[in-house]
């Protein structure tokens, strides 16, 4: 086991109406480990956990996933070469697009001396959206009717065979309810042009949402789940908050997607609880922690601090406890404040402007941003 | 049978939580001590009793607001008449 004070990138710090997780993970890992150093990896200047009391030591910024494993690796390198701190050893990226990419950089990443806890290429996919329904087969769980479209005709005659409503989705963000032939044509134009194909056409399921995250083993078991009904969300599809429950039907049922896989760290499983039937109808397997991977921390279960302790290698692991039923987040969004300085050294990728946690006020209307 | 209402976690403030669905019920006037007395297995007659002693009120409007309550269980599927 590694015993020196953790050095930990985390990605995805964005907390606005479409949150990311990685602001989450670094409350999370404050908790246990209030010594780390946290470096950002951020896509955007704007990402607002960039700026959160209690965020990141420092940040970089860096190249969107589309410019390919190379890119990230040597913009990976260069962070290391000029941080602050240590060189971080720890990686927890949180983005599904970054970690298509990280997935298949597991030996480069071990030849840096960089720990990261993903699955292996061809068990990612087999989770992904396209692919689920076998996965479910294989594990006896229900999936919405699905069909899959390359292109805008033949996402249109789906949708006609299959009936409305649906749901139509990209093969890796975005979600739409459509109605009519109308709104199919126009949100299929739309994914496809934004997302690329395959556009993913689903029966629309009714009933409540539920949630479940989890850190998985890599031997088909894993250290602990907490599972959540969402109660409120946002108008488009987002968990505005939650509340944990125990249901024994729905764990069995996540245990045996996690064994099938034998997936190894991060998961959020999404289901819907079918109103006339009272079945769970699988809608997705997320390959990282949830933006509400902070509430089950607040409770004592906190996954991203045994995510730590997986990639330091603690042979000791400790099960994350379990989340008693009852107990509800509510998202509550707050401002953080930036400095227009703080943002030029960002984009100039100078490291030494975050060695506060606050900023420091704009002090003078001639201070320079150069 | 074991009923959804059976596993009810209540608090006295008349707030029920199903710990499997996630579903919160608020309870107001006699109907958190009759889920109470339900959970503890009381059968109608008890249920009648109660609402007797505890509330000024005939035998006849008492049986008719039972049979309100536990019909608004039955359609909320929160619980089941033995047969």
């Amino acid at each position: 086991m590694k015993s020196t004070t953790p050095c930990i990138a985390v990605s995805g710090l964005h907390r606005g109406e479409n949150p990311q997780p990685g602001a989450g993970i670094i409350r999370s890992l404050r908790r246990r480990f209030p010594d780390a150093f946290i470096v950002g990896l951020s896509y955007d200047v704007m990402e607002s956990g960039i700026y959160a009391e209690g965020g990141p030591d420092e940040v970089h910024l860096m190249p969107y996933p589309a410019a390919g494993g190379a890119a990230l690796l040597d913009r990976i390198d260069a962070i290391r070469k000029q941080t602050k701190g240590t060189p971080f050893d720890l990686f927890i990226p949180t983005l599904d697009a970054e970690i298509e990419v990280f997935a298949n950089l597991h030996r480069e990443l071990s030849q840096r001396g960089i720990s990261v806890c993903l699955p292996k290429v061809d068990v990612l996919k087999r989770r992904a959206k396209q692919h689920l329904p076998a996965l479910a087969t294989a594990c006896g769980v229900r999936v919405p009717e699905t069909r899959l479209a390359s292109d805008f005709g033949s996402a249109c005659q789906n949708g006609s065979d299959l009936g409305f409503p649906l749901v139509v989705k990209g093969p890796y963000y975005d979600a739409k309810i459509v109605h009519n032939a109308g709104q199919l044509s126009a949100a299929a134009g739309h994914l496809l042009s934004e997302w690329g194909h395959p556009v993913i056409l689903q029966r629309l399921v009714s009933g409540s949402e539920f949630n479940v995250l989890g850190l998985g083993d890599g031997d088909g078991g894993w250290l602990g789940h907490c599972c959540i009904r969402k109660t409120q969300l946002s108008d488009k599809g987002k968990g505005l908050s939650g509340i944990t429950v125990t249901d024994a039907r729905l764990s069995k049922l996540c245990a045996r997607l996690i064994r099938e896989l034998k997936w190894p760290g991060p998961f959020e499983i999404e289901l819907i609880r079918e109103e006339s039937s009272g079945d769970y109808v699988l809608i997705e397997i997320n390959p990282r922690f949830p933006a509400w991977i902070d509430f089950p921390s607040i409770l004592g279960a906190n996954f991203a601090a045994t995510l730590v302790d997986i990639l330091r290698c603690n042979t000791r692991l400790a099960l994350v406890p379990d989340c008693p039923p009852g107990s509800f987040y509510i998202r509550h969004q707050i401002e953080v404040v930036g400095n227009l300085n703080r943002y030029a050294r960002l984009l100039k990728d100078e490291p030494g402007a975050w060695s506060g946690l606050t900023d420091e006020p704009t002090s003078s209307k001639t201070e320079s941003l150069a | 049978m074991t009923t959804i209402l059976d596993n009810l976690l209540l608090n006295d403030r008349g707030i029920a939580f199903d710990p499997v669905s996630g579903e919160t019920y608020r309870l107001v006037g006699p109907a958190v001590q009759l889920v109470r007395l339900l959970q503890k297995g009381a059968d109608d007659a008890e249920l009648l009793d109660y609402l007797l002693e505890e509330y000024d009120v005939d035998e006849s409007t008492a049986r008719r607001d039972l049979d309100v309550f536990l019909g608004t269980l039955e359609r909320m599927k929160l619980w089941e008449a033995a047969s």
